[in-house]
């Protein structure tokens, strides 16, 4: 199935929220999926993300846009960063969302070493990765985050409904 | 050597504690810079013409239409489907699952298959699916009243009574004006590098602005006469809002910043005005009586509404008092500084009227007033960093008592029946433990009083993940001052009409009709010009534009 970009990112983000995640996290964790998706990354990589809300890289990478601006600053324009082991197969979408020029990104893992991200950027040069006008998501990876996120719906109350847009009976005036 | 462009002079800007508070958000008006007035513009500036190369409308008006317009080296497509509709199907609820019309703005001009698909789906709205060429999903539904009046006048082959076009305003209101992506339509990202179309709700304000056009030629067709264009002009579009509309401008920090910054930035230039000349005197003279038949003719049946018109109403002769004798040095300023005696609602309005002659040192500002960027994490280095920030910009979240029920009363939450953001009590509903986080200001206080005794920042936010939103609000507040509503959005004193208010003046409403707290009817481009006016002085001269003025 495809999808817009916005859509995948709002359930993803509402999914990790119904995961028991918290909501700043859980907002980059569904731009991040977006990113994921489009550079054909794997649906399991995202679901292993979302099992555990006290570790997961939907907790930590938030945090690697900043080590990246850092390392930036002060050895750029190539870096290394040592990742946390569980972190690398979504480090690169997480890298995507930054607003700089990347020249090159990659995750490696060196032999009885944790993963690594490689990276070669332009801290100067704003950019913005371009997304395709479709992102294909497999039905069975929708099916779970639809099923998370909907641990964030609550069903509205009667006087909710009474006072919602359009309540009344006054439509036909 | 590159020339640099003359920095337009600007006085202070009003202070975000008194520009972001609820109540006044909830008193704006709509400004020369509203979305709909830009687009307006850009559409006049152009040449834009607009034409309606299909029309297949039967006898008794159900059928498709298209229209196509050229905009920016692009043409855009409104495809309208009007189906019958049992008076008993028709509500403005979101949870409605008919409606009299659909639409759909497509990008490009639709060819009979994409048409086909078109009138195949629009009609099921959030049930269908929808492509990357459909830029904006739409749907309305008829005032009743008002259009079986129009189309029997000119069937008849008389005009419609003046006074129940004014009072109504609209032939049909939207219930829903979908962009960015929803139910698989283009993400926004797809055009905001387009010419003309990039600024913010561009693409919704086009689409409102040509189905009004469609609501126009469909009782034209149906009374197989023509409308007095002096009418015509006058029946706008409506529409009906709810909270659906309130948690953007809390998920969209960067976004409302531009647009109040925008706004704010205007004026500070016209207050820095040395002078003004006796033809802009006039000019302001002139729209304030216009204002003035405006607010007489701004009639709404909810009391506590109707009683802040009717002080805008008595107010307004003494704002007209000032302008018939304005100092010479700096006068916009005096009438700002002078328009502080009145009520919020006339100080805002003060506000609208006088950007409008000054378009000339204020239109530019439009330009600034998307967010192609997004929030853009700015670390503290420190927390004392950190802490210093929040006393800054958060010092009203300091002093609030959240251990007061009054404090947090309301959770806001998304339903599970139609996934709309609705709010609830918190003492007497359930669902609270689902909340959605609109509650900032709770969680600034409450990311403040954790880092009491920390030193290691990073060691922090590792540890206590749940204090990232408010750490990324703060960040936000201090490069982005108007960012923030300043007021506790879960207290029980919250009213979201103000929210959506604010939102729907940014858009260019008028005639805010409030339902309850929560919801409100509004008409869009009442007074706005017809296609035929684009390019005449007309097409940017219709603030508050009544039929009288």
């Amino acid at each position: 199935m495809s999808f817009s970009a916005n859509e995948i990112a709002s359930l993803a983000q509402k999914a990790a929220r119904g995961a028991g995640f918290p909501p700043r996290q859980a907002e980059v964790f569904g731009a991040a999926t977006v990113h994921h998706l489009a550079g054909g990354g794997a649906p399991t990589a995202l679901l292993h993300a979302l099992a555990d809300p006290t570790d997961s890289p939907i907790l930590r990478l938030p945090l690697l846009a900043e080590d990246i601006l850092r390392a930036l600053t002060l050895s750029g324009p190539e870096i290394t960063l040592t990742l946390q082991p569980g972190d690398e197969a979504l480090a690169l979408a997480y890298t995507a969302l930054m607003h700089i020029h990347i020249e090159r990104a990659a995750v490696d893992q060196p032999e009885g070493a944790p993963p690594r991200l490689v990276l070669c950027a332009d801290l100067d040069t704003s950019s913005r990765a371009r997304l395709p006008a479709r992102i294909d998501a497999p039905a069975d990876l929708i099916e779970h985050l639809s099923g998370l996120a909907a641990k964030t719906h609550v069903a509205a109350t009667g006087e909710s409904r009474d006072a919602g847009a359009g309540a009344g009976n006054i439509d036909n005036d | 050597m590159k020339d640099l462009a003359p920095v337009t002079p600007q006085t202070d800007l009003r202070p975000p504690a008194l520009v972001m508070r609820l109540a006044r958000l909830g008193a704006a008006f709509p400004t020369r810079l509203s979305f709909l007035r830009v687009l307006i513009r850009r559409l006049s500036r152009e040449g834009a013409r607009v034409t309606r190369p299909v029309w297949q409308i039967d006898a008794q008006g159900y059928g498709h239409a298209v229209y196509t317009i050229g905009l920016g080296g692009h043409d855009y497509s409104l495809v309208a489907v009007s189906t019958h509709l049992p008076d008993e199907m028709r509500t403005d609820r979101v949870i409605a699952t008919a409606w009299d019309t659909a639409y759909v703005l497509y990008d490009g001009v639709p060819d009979a298959a994409e048409i086909d698909r078109i009138c195949a789906a629009a009609p099921k709205q959030e049930a269908a699916r929808f492509t990357e060429r459909d830029l904006v999903l739409s749907r309305a539904n008829k005032s009743v009243r008002l259009f079986a009046h129009v189309v029997d006048r000119l069937r008849a082959g008389q005009q419609p009574d003046a006074a129940l076009i004014n009072s109504v305003g609209y032939l049909m209101r939207t219930t829903a004006v979908y962009g960015n992506g929803k139910f698989g339509i283009a993400d926004r990202a797809l055009i905001e590098d387009r010419p003309s179309i990039e600024g913010p709700f561009a693409a919704e304000m086009l689409t409102v602005w040509l189905i009004r056009s469609f609501t126009h030629d469909l009782v034209e067709h149906l009374g197989g006469a023509a409308l007095d264009p002096r009418l015509k002009r006058h029946l706008g579009i409506g529409n009906s809002t709810g909270l659906g509309m309130a948690p953007f401008l809390v998920s969209h920090p960067v976004l409302l910043h531009n647009w109040t910054m925008a706004r704010e930035t205007a004026l500070a230039r016209v207050r820095a005005l040395p002078s003004i000349t006796a033809a802009q005197n006039e000019t302001l003279v002139r729209l304030a009586d216009r204002a003035a038949t405006h607010l007489a003719e701004w009639q709404v049946p909810d009391p506590l509404h109707q009683s802040r018109i009717d002080l805008l109403r008595a107010e307004w002769p003494a704002v007209r008092r000032v302008l018939a004798a304005l100092p010479p040095d700096q006068p916009m300023d005096a009438l700002i500084h002078a328009s502080q005696a009145f009520s919020p609602d006339t100080q805002e309005l003060c506000v609208a009227l006088v950007l409008e002659p000054f378009g000339e040192i204020v239109d530019d500002l439009a330009d600034q007033m998307a967010d192609p960027h997004g929030p853009i994490m700015h670390p503290f280095g420190s927390v004392i960093a950190l802490r210093e920030a929040i006393e800054a910009h958060f010092d009203w979240a300091l002093e609030l008592d959240f251990g007061h029920a009054t404090q947090t009363r309301r959770f806001w939450y998304v339903s599970e029946e139609k996934q709309e953001p609705r709010i609830g009590d918190r003492f007497a509903e359930p669902g609270a433990e689902r909340e959605s986080p609109l509650d900032i200001a709770r969680r600034v206080q409450a990311l403040y009083r954790a880092l009491q005794g920390v030193d290691d920042l990073r060691a922090f936010r590792t540890t206590h993940p749940q204090h990232e939103l408010a750490l990324q609000r703060v960040a936000c507040v201090a490069r982005h001052a108007y960012c923030e509503i300043r007021d506790n959005l879960i207290a029980d004193s919250c009213l979201p009409i103000d929210m959506l208010r604010c939102k729907l003046a940014y858009f260019g409403a008028t005639k805010f009709d409030p339902k309850s707290d929560r919801w409100t009817r509004i008409t869009l481009a009442q007074g706005a010009p017809l296609p035929e006016d684009l390019g005449t002085d007309r097409a940017d001269d219709w603030w508050l534009a009544g039929l009288t003025t």
